[in-house]
């Protein structure tokens, strides 16, 4: 049950003061309005869009490789906006996954192969089966489990789901080792 | 930090490009071989417009979002030595993850994320390719057709007009602050 130790390569990761392990490989636009809370791992070929709006990842979040985390759009009268994207601390996001929201909460599980449509809103302690489209606009409630294309709710989550993804971040955190 | 990473793993762009001057084409996106872009047409970085097989004609006021492959592929068999000219239309939107082989795209279409359409379909006007779908089959999707779920089921639409130009305008102000753009290629 224990978590296996998943090994990267020490010169393809950059480890910040605050515990973050970004990949260099990683397309990181106008990152000065990127904010990662600590003990954050990003890996291989993500795509995060700070240069739209504001990113802030909480902390002990795990991005999956390849996944794309860009900001919504809205449209509004005076002319449109990109949103802030707020994702909170020990989110796990799977590979290959798009994430347009809005906001998305704490304790998150969000599979591989997901599309979080624009503007949706995840909840705290909430999940996301693999390859789920989730149109814009969704909003996922705590302790829910979304699957299907277009997501809909098929599941609920026990309430200790706040330990579990504590638990589950923080020992990926800890099992990421450098070669 | 995206400075560090591009001289080590940023792929080349090559090729003859022709870039609308009021085009945003971000460096970061690689375009290979004989394109065009057209005005207000805004692609974002890791987007890779591919004209392998021909040249790709890419119109006005689109918006080509992050990890979209627009791909004129070369033909399977390589005696067939006519060359193919893939052309998209105005205002069309691709969204993160879109691929498009589809050498025939009309108007003000919405590729959503992670769609893919096939060399032999053919996308007329005003249609939504859902998100996640996928087209292979030979044939012209017929206007205002949208395509949706995961049976693809498809459903003609309403037309309904809405455009992309609020998006477009305020990318083409704020992309060029933070990423290097290329230009056409000037003739030697």
């Amino acid at each position: 049950m224990e978590q296996p130790d998943v090994f990267y390569d020490g010169s393809e990761y950059i480890e910040t003061a605050s515990g973050n392990k970004v990949s260099r490989s990683c397309v990181l636009c106008g990152s000065r309005n990127i904010v990662l809370n600590g003990k954050c791992i990003v890996q291989s070929d993500c795509i995060v869009r700070g240069d739209l709006a504001n990113i802030n990842l909480g902390r002990l979040c795990v991005v999956g490789k390849r996944s794309v985390i860009t900001p919504p759009f809205k449209k509004l009268l005076g002319g449109g906006a990109f949103y802030p994207l707020q994702i909170g601390d020990n989110v796990f996001v799977g590979e290959d996954t798009v994430i347009s929201a809005v906001q998305v909460g704490s304790y998150v599980y969000i599979g591989n192969n997901c599309v979080i449509g624009q503007s949706c809103v995840l909840k705290d302690c909430c999940k996301i089966e693999d390859n789920t489209v989730l149109p814009p606009e969704t909003v996922v409630p705590s302790f829910a489990i979304f699957a299907g294309s277009p997501g809909t709710m098929v599941g609920e989550l026990p309430e200790s789901t706040q330990d579990i993804m504590s638990e589950a971040t923080r020992s990926f955190y800890q099992h990421f080792k450098k070669l | 930090m995206s400075e560090a990473n591009k001289s080590r793993s940023q792929p080349k762009s090559s090729g003859n490009f022709k870039i609308a001057k009021d085009a945003v084409v971000c460096s970061e996106a690689q375009l290979v071989g004989d394109v065009t872009i057209g005005s207000r047409t805004v692609i974002h970085p890791t987007a890779r417009i591919l004209a392998e097989g021909g040249p790709i004609v890419i119109g006005d006021n689109n918006l080509i979002q992050e990890k979209v492959t627009i791909i004129n592929s070369k033909p399977s068999n390589v005696e067939s030595s006519n060359v193919r000219c893939m052309i998209i239309g105005n205002g069309n939107v691709f969204e993160v993850g879109a691929y498009s082989e589809s050498m025939v795209v009309g108007d003000r279409n919405t590729f959503e994320a992670k769609s893919r359409v096939s060399r032999v379909t053919a996308i007329s006007s005003h249609c939504v390719i859902g998100a996640g779908c996928s087209l292979d089959s030979a044939e012209t999707i017929p206007p205002d057709t949208m395509i949706c779920g995961r049976e693809n089921r498809q459903f003609t639409m309403k037309s309904v007009h809405s455009s992309n130009q609020q998006q477009l305008d305020l990318l083409i102000k704020m992309l060029p602050n933070y990423h290097r753009l290329t230009k056409s290629v000037q003739p030697a």
